[in-house]
């Protein structure tokens, strides 16, 4: 078949612009902006990062450390534990090195108590014209079961059969402007209007608890170490930047608000999930008249403090060049992997790279340089997947990248959506978006619709979840 | 002097007086700055972007930025290019950062628009155009956004982005060859 070769405008860019644009601008918008400014005004008051103390001071710190915790320990036996909660949670002690950037609560520390669990009942159901075709969001948590949310209409949807079926899961209080975040198969979070809920059993029964609506700004943001262990992080209102309030058992109870803060990089805040947990992530970036920052700052703990690491730098990851973190795994001995993409001047990509690190925060080992194009997935510390739409392609390994199974997709992935749409929960079983686009053969009537795609067999085989 | 000049000559000036009271630490300054520009740089990024939790994101970041970085600024009248430079950067620090994280933003990128018009009538038309654009990197994107949507001659793009005025012509020239390339290929994906 002839390929089309449309002849490109003026007035068409000029046209698609306007569009992309669009004509609406947030309302709250420019107040976001200044209670950000308002934040950065009053930490320009303090250095933002004090310096590494020396090897000795260290020492004596983390005895010190070790002894507030057997102190805290012995007052939570005896019932008097609850101020030392919080500060558990400040000065537990990781594997990696963890500069403390504020240990200090905003606010009294305090236990939030817990109403009895809600209950739903949830009934399966196939799956509905057009009930995948807005997706938000998705985890594809096993074998069999997977979550979505959806804009159009706003819901939450959780199969056990990887998409035959389906049940809707409502958390108390859900609206379309809530956050929500999946976990594991039984497990999700959500925040509305300041309550926060947490399933453990697929969103039959929930717990609900409210945090200080007075406080915070704006919705929260989940991370995880675990399904019990998890961080809520809020937008304050206040003078530090970030509130951050943490649950060890699932959600039944919450202390804090604790102060976060956020590195001064020109860059934004994201996240990486990781399968030992996942991390709040900033990456360098490239400002006018500066250098090439080459740091990435990691938070474990919902950003109250943040580990400092320094990219490596060498042949293929030159230092005049953007780099972030594309993937992640922090294992609890302290053994850090990442993939790492870098793009010399933020034109022209070169190929991701996987490295582990060398005990500290700022030594490399090169594992594998991956194809250009290819982005990898951790799913444990031996088991990888790696996907590229360009060509399609997809491999996988569960020696830690000794060996690979390379698969060729019977199915074009070039319409999949980047990495942040694509996700395995094993080396067999995977979902993927991609937007309708054009295709009739996938029945598509509107361009924008998204359909969820899934494989059970690596990767060889693609058909549409709900078909 | 045409009055016109000394008008916007005036402009300017009022202008220049509102981003020195900023650089100074003046926050109702700053306010101002923000509300008479965060609408048009929110614009820009979400034309870069294409979605509005992206181009909101680095919209803030570039204004808090500026805001961070003001004390540095030695020409108070060139802080529009400069602004449009920490823009771009924004951007491109946005389009990095989103596309490491395993969650899906919840933003619009997938949301099912109105239904618009049937597929015969859309080929060829901005949805593909638009489609083609994601395909450029943020470089190529930012300064088609300059010239296309800003309506920035390239001598004007050559002070934003500070490099000579062939440079940014050759640049201008390329991105737009490289979005022919990139619809080109849409076409043949579709086809």
């Amino acid at each position: 078949m002839t390929a089309r070769r449309p002849v490109l405008t003026d007035s068409m860019i000029e046209r698609m612009l306007v569009e992309r644009a669009g004509a609406e601008t947030p309302a709250d918008l420019t107040q976001g902006i200044l209670r950000a400014a308002a934040a950065v005004r009053q930490n320009r008051r303090t250095p933002f990062l004090p310096a590494l103390p020396d090897r000795r001071t260290q020492v004596l710190l983390a005895a010190a450390v070790v002894g507030l915790l057997v102190l805290a320990t012995a007052l939570a036996l005896t019932g008097a534990s609850r101020l030392f909660r919080v500060q558990q949670l400040v000065v537990a002690p990781t594997s990696s090195p963890t500069l403390i950037v504020d240990a200090s609560p905003s606010a009294a520390p305090i236990a939030l108590s817990t109403p009895g669990p809600t209950q739903s009942a949830l009934i399966a159901f196939p799956t509905r014209p057009g009930m995948l075709e807005s997706i938000a969001d998705f985890l594809v948590a096993s074998d069999t079961v997977g979550w979505v949310r959806t804009n159009v209409p706003a819901a939450i949807y959780r199969t056990t059969d990887l998409g035959s079926t389906w049940t809707e899961v409502r958390p108390p209080g859900w609206s379309a402007a809530a956050a929500a975040a999946f976990v594991d198969v039984d497990t999700m979070y959500a925040e509305a209007a300041g309550t926060i809920s947490a399933t453990h059993d697929g969103g039959v029964t929930w717990v609900d608890v409210a945090v200080d609506k007075a406080l915070i700004s704006g919705r929260a943001d989940f991370t995880f170490r675990t399904a019990t262990d998890a961080y809520a992080t809020f937008p304050a209102e206040g003078a530090d930047p970030l509130l951050v309030y943490h649950t060890t058992d699932g959600g039944r109870t919450w202390t804090g608000p604790l102060a976060g803060k956020v590195p001064h990089l020109e860059a934004s805040m994201g996240k990486v999930a990781g399968p030992h947990g996942e991390f709040l992530l900033q990456s360098a970036g490239k400002f006018p008249n500066k250098p090439f920052d080459n740091r990435f700052f990691l938070s474990a703990d919902g950003g109250v403090t943040w580990t400092e690491y320094t990219f490596p730098i060498r042949v293929g990851s030159p230092a005049n060049s953007m780099k972030s973190v594309s993937a992640i795994d922090r294992e609890d001995n302290g053994r850090l992997l990442v993939s790492i993409r870098i793009s010399p001047d933020g034109q022209l990509d070169l190929p991701d790279a996987i490295y582990e690190s060398g005990g500290d925060t700022a030594t490399w080992r090169l594992i594998e340089q991956l194809p250009l194009g290819a982005s990898v997935q951790f799913l444990s510390p031996t088991d990888w997947v790696r996907f590229s739409n360009a060509p399609s392609a997809i491999a996988w390994t569960v020696d830690a990248g000794g060996h690979w199974e390379s698969i060729s997709p019977s199915t074009s992935l070039y319409d999949f959506q980047p990495e942040a749409a694509h996700q395995f929960a094993t080396t067999r079983t995977g979902w993927a978006i991609k937007q309708c686009g054009f295709s009739a053969a996938a029945g598509c009537t509107d361009p924008h619709a998204t359909l969820l795609f899934g494989t059970r067999d690596s990767g060889a085989s693609w058909t549409q979840v709900g078909k | 002097m045409e009055p016109v000049a000394v008008v916007n000559r005036a402009l300017v000036s009022t202008e220049s007086a509102f981003v020195r009271r900023a650089a100074k630490g003046d926050a109702g300054a700053f306010e101002q700055l923000v509300a008479t520009r965060s609408q048009h740089a929110f614009r820009i990024a979400r034309a870069i972007l294409g979605n509005d939790a992206d181009a909101r994101d680095a919209t803030q970041d570039a204004l808090v930025s500026a805001w961070r970085q003001l004390p540095s600024l030695r020409d108070p009248e060139s802080f529009d290019a400069w602004l449009r430079r920490i823009l771009v950067n924004a951007c491109q620090a946005q389009i990095r950062s989103r596309r490491h994280v395993r969650e899906i933003s919840l933003d619009d990128s997938f949301d099912r628009k109105a239904p618009g018009p049937g597929i015969a009538e859309q080929v060829g038309d901005t949805e593909v155009l638009s489609k083609a654009f994601d395909r450029l990197d943020v470089e190529k994107r930012s300064i088609l956004v300059l010239h296309y949507l800003n309506h920035e001659p390239v001598a004007s793009i050559a002070t934003d982005l500070k490099i000579p005025s062939g440079t940014a012509k050759w640049r201008l020239s390329e991105a737009r060859a490289a979005l022919q390339r990139a619809l080109t290929a849409e076409g043949e994906a579709r086809s």
